[in-house]
């Protein structure tokens, strides 16, 4: 890896259209503001390699494809899930029994 | 821009035999090279959707709306991000997928990315996985169906 020493204020220009600028150094905490086309996403590290990781992990589907039968299996589940997301509203309280049962 | 995912997806985006692409630019965060999509909603699987982009290799990636499945959820949306999305007057409503990883077909060990959903203009058809600018507030590996609560 390409390492470079820079001082407050100073850049680092990649290719012809990113510019990094170190703007603030404090403690253990770096502020780099970055000049780029739009094109080019930027993420912090550690939260790019998380969603990546999912991503992968959620095209390695198990039997390797994701068939009617399969989904479908998930199905009441995830509708119990929506239940417990989403309690129904508690029913009106029921009325008074009139007459209570008698022998 | 704040989204509240509390809109019901059964809006203008209904595909159907001849229209249910999309187009993310981007690809997926990691899956770059995946640009054209098709969102593949079949009633028998419904909330599970599919998402699937051909290139020469096939990729298939299950996804639910997070709308009734998840409380609450707020997706707070970067300018540049709603930006190159046009999330603005009518169209400020986008489709909302999270990615949802199936280790197994039990329900338990399915998982949802809240930090990173995929929000698709219903009316352009382009679409952008985005980190939440609050993603610290949301897991990548939300579990959909806690089994501490389910029985």
């Amino acid at each position: 890896m390409l390492t470079l020493s820079r001082k407050i204020g100073e850049t680092i220009q990649i290719g012809d259209n990113i510019v990094l600028l170190i703007k603030r150094v404090d403690g253990e905490v770096v502020r780099i503001g970055i000049d780029a086309p739009k094109s080019i996403p930027i993420y912090r590290g550690e939260i790019y390699e998380e969603i990546k990781a999912q991503n992968l992990e959620a095209i390695k589907n198990p039997q390797t494809s994701l068939t009617k039968q399969n989904l479908g299996k998930l199905r009441l589940a995830a509708s119990f899930a929506r239940n417990l997301a989403n309690p129904q509203p508690a029913s009106p309280p029921e009325p008074p029994a009139q007459n209570p049962p008698t022998e | 821009m704040l989204v509240e995912a509390a809109i019901s997806g059964q809006q203008e985006f209904i595909p159907n035999d001849t229209n249910n692409k999309f187009f993310m630019p981007e690809g997926l965060i990691g899956l770059s090279e995946f640009k054209n999509f098709e969102l593949i909603v079949d009633p028998d699987t419904l909330p599970f959707v599919v998402l699937r982009s051909y290139n020469g290799d096939e990729i298939q990636i299950p996804a639910l709306e997070p709308v009734n499945f998840v409380q609450n959820y707020r997706l707070n949306i970067g300018d540049e991000d709603a930006a190159t999305l046009e999330l603005r007057g009518e169209d400020s409503n986008p489709l909302i997928l999270n990615v949802a990883t199936i280790k197994s077909f039990e329900p338990q060990k399915v998982t949802l990315n809240l930090a990173a959903p995929i929000l698709i203009n219903r009316r352009t058809r382009i679409g952008k996985q985005v980190v939440l600018v609050n993603y610290q507030d949301y897991s990548t590996q939300h579990v959909l169906i806690d089994e501490t609560v389910s029985h």
